[in-house]
């Protein structure tokens, strides 16, 4: 049976993971799991300068570091321990009875990448314990995460508010019209209003346009189309927030990172400047 | 891609960029020390650390490791040396970087696992031993300034991390090296210097291919050198890489690793330079220093040449005992203390093969000798131990004269005596069962010894009759190769 999992850490922002996986979960009906990965690789290194060794230097150096990593492990396991009671018990305060809790140690993209299979839904905060306090930073391991995990992704941004409208931003591309497919797919998005959006630029697309919009209404969706200007970006977050759109859904990461190296990412650009979630399909 | 880069170069910066200070300048008394004992000049050494650490920062399989010029690959060449001189070395030196990638493809780095954990002790301890040994003729024949100024080295390095502050802040070794070199400048000591040794570099390290003749002849002459340096190269590296590993708890790439130090020994021939491996100590102190990244390696390389090239007038004038105060730490620091404490709790027999290892290498001076001599004995004791792992049991029926033989356990060449042994030929029997299904023949000379019991019963006239047979032959484990699957060695070593 697929989960949604939810990832959090110690940051402020897994309370809010954990409320957007609620709402998923509730509305996929499916089991909710949350995960901690202890992440070695996140501790500081410690260092002594004197740059000599001396009788037995090797395995004092072993026996200290291995006792370092001892207590520190210990520390963030206990850590970890409250933090998924905690989810849990706000879980089962919001009526979600059945919550699995995991908690793994290794690399976050790995462990991801481990659980990949059973993963319907992937749940997690646009940044976490090292930018808690910056409003615009996405997350150091949230793009490899993306690019790497391949399953339905919700980029939870505080606060979260249960979404009665979603928003597509279309462009015309076949890509954009199989995310149209993929969306009407996804029962996650049944009941709320599709606001499916283009950003007007030199060439005509109204017709694949159209075509979206009717194969949206087969579907049974509420939809309001509307074709606007200006900065790609900007335009949609604007829409976004006169039209108080609780959603983005999107696709993720459609290009190399050479070609974002040069031209920058959508997906990037979305994640920086979005006020509320986004939900990449894949 | 992107974060690869960042998981292997930048997540630690600041500490790389330190314990790299700190590496590059307990690196430099070492690698002058090495081109010393290779007979060579001390710029040889020089260029050799900088080019094999900036390259193994990129090929390496071990980030974190620090390699280098070292004194394992140092005392192999010194014949080389003597007798062909510094071109013929480099173009070995290009040799072994070849062979060692040739390696590293082969996958040879897995062979890793037929060195036992009393090899490596044993190749650590005799490299420490091997160090020391090269500093005693720094030592003969000197005046008593020399005893002083070493002695006084070795309380500065010992006693300095001490200070409060200060002492964890500036790498002791360094302090003793500046400190002596006051001293002797200041006193007007009389005492041999590092600028008596040889020429120091005053440039940057220039490409050159070795003027050597291109012919089979140089091959001859190279080849089985390369061919020590190769494997003694490997050896450390990768003893070196799962010390690292066992001090980060991370993973390495060891077959990565084999090539990488193919190409940093082929890029040090061609800039000049000797060849090299990993460092043992210095990759302990890149550890301790807080150095995790291949960031370190990169930098300990680079700033061991802006300092070489720019204090250089300055280098002349270390005195060679603040040197071999520095080599004593080393060999202090590699030398495995904890074996000899363990020599009363560990078996005898790992006893003996750390001990030969030792042995062999401080009496032929070739790391791979000891370690091949090494690994040999350990699996000679090794085959012993499992030979003992057979019986045959007997039971008789006097009323039809016939007899039950149930052999249990490993036949193969080392038990296929006491194999034979086991049965007794001179009774007179009718009828012989030999029950082999609980039996694992490993070889032909089990096989044979099979044959041979077989055909003693016919001569004396008994009927002999052999069961589960097959199970028996199926363990001649070269026909099937079934190693690979796991319900098949289930099967085969249910006899147990």
């Amino acid at each position: 049976m697929k989960n949604i999992i939810a990832c959090i850490d110690g940051s402020s922002m897994s309370t809010t993971v954990c409320d957007a996986s609620i709402w998923a979960a509730k509305h996929l009906d499916i089991p909710l799991k949350i995960l901690h990965v202890l992440d070695k690789s996140e501790y500081p290194v410690t260092s002594e300068l004197s740059g000599s060794i001396g009788l037995g230097s090797r395995e004092q150096l072993l026996e200290d570091l291995t006792a370092l990593d001892e207590q520190r492990s210990k520390l963030a396991l206990k850590h970890g321990k409250y933090l998924l009671a905690d989810m849990m018990e706000r879980a089962n305060q919001q009526g979600l009875p059945n919550v699995i809790k995991q908690q793994r140690h290794g690399d976050f993209v790995e462990s991801l990448l481990d659980i990949e299979a059973e993963t319907r839904l992937l749940v997690i905060g646009k940044s976490g314990e090292a930018h808690q306090n910056q409003t615009t930073a996405i997350g150091s391991q949230l793009e490899s995460v993306i690019r790497s995990i391949k399953a339905h992704t919700l980029v939870a941004i505080k606060p979260f508010n249960e979404p009665t409208s979603f928003m597509i931003a279309f462009d015309g591309s076949d890509i954009s019209l199989k995310l149209i497919d993929k969306a009407i797919k996804t029962p996650l998005l049944n009941g709320l209003t599709c606001h499916l959006v283009m950003v007007k630029d030199e060439n005509d697309r109204t017709e694949s346009f159209h075509v979206a919009a009717k194969k949206l209404r087969a579907a049974n969706i509420d939809v309001l189309e509307k074709i606007i200007e200006g900065d790609i970006h900007s335009a949609l977050v604007h829409y976004q927030t006169h039209n108080d759109i609780g959603l983005i859904v999107m696709g993720a990461y459609g290009h190399s990172r050479v070609r974002q190296f040069f031209l920058g990412s959508n997906t990037t650009e979305m994640l920086t400047k979005s006020q509320v979630p986004l939900l990449l399909i894949r | 891609m992107l974060d690869t880069v960042k998981k292997d170069w930048f997540f630690n910066v600041k500490g790389d960029l330190l314990a790299g200070l700190v590496v590059a300048l307990a690196l430099i008394p070492e690698a002058i020390a090495f081109s010393i004992i290779a007979g060579l000049d001390p710029k040889v050494g020089l260029y050799a650390s900088f080019s094999m650490a900036v390259i193994i920062a990129f090929t390496g399989g071990r980030p974190g490791m620090i390699s280098a010029a070292t004194g394992a690959m140092a005392l192999l060449m010194v014949t080389l040396v003597k007798d062909h001189g510094l071109e013929y070395l480099l173009a070995a030196t290009v040799l072994t970087g070849v062979i060692q990638i040739a390696a590293g493809y082969l996958k040879l780095g897995s062979l890793m696992r037929f060195v036992s954990r009393s090899v490596v002790t044993g190749f650590v301890n005799a490299l420490a031993i091997l160090i020391f040994m090269a500093q005693l003729p720094e030592l003969t024949n000197v005046t008593w300034h020399v005893y002083a100024m070493t002695v006084a080295g070795l309380g500065i390095i010992y006693l300095f991390p001490y200070l409060p502050v200060i002492g964890k802040l500036l790498p002791s070794p360094l302090v003793c090296i500046v400190s002596l070199t006051i001293v002797s400048i200041l006193l007007g000591l009389d005492i041999k210097t590092v600028g008596d040794m040889g020429q120091l570099p005053d440039t940057l390290p220039i490409f050159l291919w070795p003027d050597v003749p291109l012919n089979l002849n140089t091959l001859m002459i190279i080849f089985p050198y390369s061919l020590g340096l190769a494997a003694v190269g490997l050896l450390e590296s990768l003893m070196t890489a799962t010390i690292v590993d066992d001090l980060t708890d991370t993973e390495s790439d060891k077959n990565r690793e084999c090539k990488g130090q193919g190409l940093a020994n082929i890029g040090a021939g061609l800039m000049g330079g000797m060849a090299g491996c990993a460092m043992i100590g210095q990759s302990i102190i890149n550890i301790k220093s807080g150095g995790r990244s291949r960031l370190s390696c990169l930098s300990a390389g680079v700033f061991l040449l802006v300092m070489v090239v720019f204090l250089g007038d300055w280098l002349k004038q270390i005195p060679m005992a603040a040197l071999v105060a520095v080599m004593i730490m080393v060999s202090i620091g590699t030398f495995s203390w904890d074996s000899l404490r363990n020599l009363k709790k560990h078996p005898l027999s790992s006893n003996i093969v750390m001990v030969v290892t030792v042995a062999v290498v401080v009496a032929s001076h070739n790391l791979a000798i000891g370690v091949f001599v090494g690994v040999l004995l350990a699996a000679l004791f090794f085959a012993n131990k499992i030979s003992r792992f057979m019986v045959v049991k007997s039971a008789d029926n006097t009323a039809s004269a016939s007899r039950h033989y149930k052999v249990i356990g490993q036949i193969f060449f080392a038990s296929s005596e006491q194999f034979l042994k086991s049965f007794d030929f001179k009774e007179v029997l009718d009828h012989v069962t030999i029950d082999l299904s609980s039996a694992h023949f490993w070889d032909i000379t089990s096989v044979s010894a099979l044959d041979k019991v077989v055909i003693k019963f016919r001569r004396e006239g008994a009927t002999v009759e052999l069961i589960g047979m097959n199970e028996a032959t199926n363990t001649i484990v070269d026909k099937f190769g079934i190693h690979d699957k796991p319900e098949e060695v289930e099967k085969l070593m249910a006899g147990h």
